[in-house]
């Protein structure tokens, strides 16, 4: 088992790194929905200080997600990879409002039809993450292709993923065909 | 007999009458609490804390009298002296311990912790369950405390593994080193409790988080093992909505146990399970008491505590035991996470203080809270910034005595105030009209006299001419107050 785990960690680091990945630079004023997207209501204080680090907010990352069938043992799932790197000379540093600090989202014609952090539980606390010029921070997750309401999904899925920093950071999708 | 370093502390508290079935007890060294219980089995005493040097708290397990314990105490090898221990009538002189790191937690003073700390500075009989990512108990500041069964929820570790696996941030130690580390021990910080029982109930795990599903468990479980208060310094989607976890948030708040959560960080809507209306959510404030940049709001929130922003320096933030790059020692962090366990810290120094009842214990964090924001209950600082000294001594605002000035010195009152939505009024009936001043007190130090540690407050009001007044009561420690404003309350009511 230890070796099919080896192998795994190196396929993932090879598809981001190579074939599957879709890569995109991201920073100042990127787009994609936050996972825990703050309500509209109510507004904003008169008081409070603008949100979001400024000092930091020039901060630029390489992104890249991967997504590939993985079958081990008869059963088969989905592995995710999201491949973080700073893009510049210089270190990136993110400010992250929760203990979260990637998702996974799977939509199918427009719908979403699974979220990684749906059901998760994060700690509460701001930090900030450093991201260095290439270093690769990969972070992964697993979908046994089901939806929440565990009916399996078929067809052709998009995989976004998300790095969950102030703002958030989306990559653009791959495509997944699931039987 | 016994002595502790108190850096401030120019009046006496005032004792009476022995706490039944208490001593403090002088050995001739300094001895691990549990081999000298083991020691004592048989004696019917039972070391119940380590004060400080060779002193110790000890209580009767037996049915013997006083009387009888204290001889047989008294006749205990390595006992050097015994003194019936005394409860403290409050006094609102900041009790400062001798904490290296203290003089940083600006948060403590910000709240009245060191005045409470002169009613009470816990007690190990009060549990509090930190639903985490675990702790490190070999924390120096953590080694020493009470640390009860806990359990774990979150996955890749066995049930009964509660350590946190973090190597940076370690979350649940930080909330727990806020609640209760060890304090007056000459290193390190010092907790909101000087004594008190924690329950690790490890639900998330620091690099992945956990599941809602896990947070159930643990509620359910620290209830059933004696939880009488549950930390929850974390959150999810409130659009996630889990029948399992309310249910069991439901049960926790049924059978008496205090619920605290931090209200979440997205400058938006209140997070779960803050956002449970049986759970007491907690916004985050900066050092000068501004609603901290991260902090949410919403009609769900109960009250603010200090949570630090840390962007303009780390001092700016909560400083508590971590462990960073691999090593134990503290960091300064920012959060509702930081908050949270500020009010549930305060909640268990209610709790030793013999407030007991759940419900009691949020009216009064709410309302004994210093009013921030717009006047009342507003969605940015919910009932205001909580106040331990006021909460521990019920100090709540419809307790006080209210009465009318004229300039002439006449005095119309006192008159009780009533609960309006999220204010606290009085309402006056016959006062001369035109320009007056309503006056306000809580003899919180019971002496008689209006003057340091009790709460008072003074207001101009024109009164109309059918001569009834009707004023929001707001009130500050005495020692906090204007010296004019302190000058005419002492000629209005000392008199």
């Amino acid at each position: 088992m230890k070796g099919v785990n080896r192998m795994r960690d190196q396929w993932w680091l090879a598809l981001l790194l190579v074939a599957g990945a879709v890569m995109v630079v991201a920073g100042l004023g990127a787009t994609g929905g936050a996972p825990n997207a703050p309500g509209s209501e109510p507004p904003d204080y008169p008081g409070m200080e603008p949100s979001g680090s400024p000092a930091h907010s020039q901060a630029r990352v390489h992104l890249g997600v991967a997504a590939q069938e993985l079958e081990l043992d008869g059963r088969s799932g989905y592995v995710m990879s999201l491949g973080v790197m700073a893009s510049g000379d210089d270190d990136a540093v993110l400010t992250f409002r929760s203990g979260q600090m990637w998702d996974f989202v799977v939509t199918q014609a427009g719908r979403e039809v699974w979220r990684w952090s749906w059901g998760r539980v994060f700690p509460a606390t701001v930090t900030e993450h450093v991201f260095r010029p290439g270093k690769l921070a990969v972070f992964t997750a697993t979908w046994d292709g089901r939806d929440p309401t565990g009916a399996p999904v078929s067809g052709a899925v998009e995989v976004r993923a998300v790095l969950t920093a102030d703002p958030p950071l989306e990559t653009d999708p791959v495509v997944l065909h699931l039987p | 007999m016994l002595t502790r370093p108190v850096a401030r502390r120019p009046q006496a508290a005032t004792v009476d009458a022995s706490v039944p079935g208490e001593w403090i007890v002088q050995l001739n060294g300094d001895y691990p609490v549990q081999a000298v219980n083991t020691t004592w089995a048989a004696a019917g005493v039972q070391i119940v804390e380590h004060l400080a040097d060779n002193f110790y708290l000890v209580a009767a397990t037996g049915g013997a009298s006083d009387a009888e314990t204290e001889d047989r105490l008294a006749r205990l090898p390595n006992v050097v002296s015994v003194e019936p221990n005394r409860p403290v009538h409050p006094v609102a002189v900041a009790y400062n311990p001798n904490d290296t790191y203290f003089a940083r937690q600006w948060g403590l003073t910000m709240v009245s912790v060191p005045q409470a700390w002169n009613v009470t500075r816990g007690s190990r009989n009060v549990v509090v369950a930190v639903l985490d990512t675990g702790l490190l108990p070999n924390h120096p500041d953590i080694q020493g405390i009470s640390i009860v069964n806990g359990r774990n929820f979150a996955s890749g570790q066995s049930a009964t593994n509660y350590t946190d696996d973090a190597t940076n941030l370690s979350h649940g130690t930080m909330v727990t080193g806020i609640i209760g580390a060890m304090t007056n021990n000459g290193s390190g910080m010092a907790g909101i409790n000087w004594s008190v029982s924690i329950m690790p109930v490890r639900v998330m795990s620091s690099r992945s988080g956990g599941t809602v599903a896990a947070v159930g468990q643990g509620i359910r479980w620290a209830v059933d093992n004696g939880a009488h208060i549950i930390n929850m310094s974390l959150a999810w989607d409130a659009s996630y909505n889990d029948t399992f976890v309310n249910q069991q948030i439901e049960y926790a708040a049924s059978r008496g146990v205090v619920l605290v959560a931090g209200a979440g960080n997205d400058s938006g809507r209140i997070t779960m399970p803050a956002a449970h209306p049986d759970v007491i959510a907690v916004g985050a404030v900066d050092r000068n008491k501004r609603v901290a940049w991260y902090s949410n709001y919403g009609p769900q929130l109960d009250v603010v505590a200090p949570g630090g922003d840390t962007r303009s320096g780390q001092a700016g933030g909560i400083l508590s035991t971590d462990i960073v790059s691999g090593r134990l020692g503290y960091s300064y962090q920012q959060g509702t996470s930081f908050a949270s366990p500020h009010v549930a810290g305060i909640a268990a120094l209610m709790y030793s203080a013999g407030i007991t009842d759940a419900q009691e214990i949020r009216e009064l964090l709410r309302h004994t809270a210093e009013d921030l924001g717009t006047p009342g209950f507003d969605n940015y600082y919910g009932y205001g910034l909580v106040n331990a000294y006021a909460a521990v001594t019920r100090s709540d605002p419809v307790r006080a005595q209210v009465s009318v000035a004229a300039e002439d010195g006449r005095v119309t009152g006192p008159a009780l105030p009533q609960r309006m939505g999220g204010q606290t009024i009085a309402r006056i009936e016959g006062v001369a009209p035109g320009a007056q001043a309503v006056f306000a007190w809580i003899d919180t130090v019971p002496d008689g006299v209006l003057g340091e540690g009790d709460f008072a407050g003074l207001a101009a009001v024109n009164v109309p001419a059918e001569g009834t007044v009707a004023a929001d009561l707001v009130l500050a420690l005495w020692e906090t107050l204007p010296s004019n404003d302190r000058a005419r309350l002492d000629a209005l009511v000392n008199r």
